[in-house]
């Protein structure tokens, strides 16, 4: 793939990343004007199987990109189990992609800013 | 649980790096966009890439036509359905639900999509395309909707940007977006 301006970062981030609270930190924000791009989670409200076959695509995409050399991680809200186990799963299953993963608070913006920076470094 | 507006966004927009070779727009998501849907207080969700996974990171500029096949419409099957499923609930909470795809996209196109029924690729010869644009939805975008609709729920509104359109302005598209949201969330 030829340089067009994408930055060959990715992070799979959960719902509370995707969608922080308005009157919380921005961390998509930070996120976002890092350079990386997200393949988000479904929020916590969705049922079990339906988190899981939402995951399973998720972690394909992440496969295609990691396959190419980009960096992939994850950054996922502490507070939705359900979700950070569909992606482990979903990462686990052949071919398995090991992914460097921030489990936090999803408003910590302290914490996701330097995980994606050390990353960002390679 | 449900926000009272949702956005449904093709992945592209929020993953620069899913593009198809030379058409990232930017470094990875679209923070024009991000600060459109968030200033208007849409949740966000991110749509899967229905093609990054199927026809691979280095596929090259394909229309609508060549995707449509069984096996590409069951991997979009797949991927919609538990988007729909989320759709559906979000529409049962009484939230306004707006799908932005990709116009020009032979997958997320919602008015508009790339056809040529005897392109066949010609990657060493970018040049010679055989495509034109034309009105339709992309397959992805088809599918999700027949999954919504199966699923008894309600109207989903749906619009684009015309990110793949030979003839895109980022200004004037965002701004016929904005109308379109606002059109689509009015009381």
């Amino acid at each position: 793939v030829k340089d067009d301006g994408r930055s060959r970062r990715v992070a799979l981030v959960s719902d509370a990343v995707l969608n922080p609270p308005p009157d919380g930190p921005d961390v998509i924000g930070a996120v976002t004007d890092a350079g990386w791009g997200v393949i988000a989670l479904p929020p916590p409200s969705l049922p079990a199987a339906a988190t899981r076959a939402w995951a399973a695509g998720a972690a394909d995409q992440a496969r295609e990109l990691a396959r190419h050399g980009m960096t992939i991680v994850a950054v996922l809200d502490a507070a939705d189990g359900a979700g950070r186990a569909a992606l482990t799963d979903a990462l686990a299953a052949d071919p398995p992609l090991a992914v460097p993963s921030l489990v936090s608070a999803g408003d910590d913006l302290n914490a996701v800013g330097e995980f994606l920076a050390a990353h960002a470094r390679g | 649980v449900s926000a009272a507006r949702v956005a449904y966004v093709a992945g592209c927009l929020l993953n620069a790096n899913a593009k198809v070779d030379e058409w990232a727009p930017c470094a990875g998501v679209h923070r024009g966009l991000l600060d459109l849907l968030r200033g208007r207080g849409f949740a966000l969700r991110s749509l899967p890439c229905p093609e990054l996974a199927f026809a691979g990171l280095t596929r090259f500029w394909q229309v609508r036509e060549q995707y449509d096949t069984p096996a590409y419409r069951r991997h979009c099957a797949a991927l919609a359905a538990p988007v729909a499923e989320l759709v559906a609930a979000d529409l049962a909470a009484g939230a306004d639900v707006v799908l932005i795809g990709v116009d020009g996209s032979p997958s997320m196109g919602v008015r508009l999509t790339v056809s040529g029924p005897d392109w066949g690729g010609r990657p060493d010869k970018p040049g010679d395309f055989d495509g034109a644009i034309v009105p339709g939805r992309g397959i992805f975008v088809e599918v999700l909707l027949a999954e919504v609709a199966a699923r008894g729920a309600g109207a989903v509104a749906a619009t684009a940007v015309g990110m793949d359109l030979p003839d895109y302005d980022e200004a004037r598209s965002f701004a016929a977006l904005a109308g379109d949201l606002d059109a689509a969330t009015a009381p």
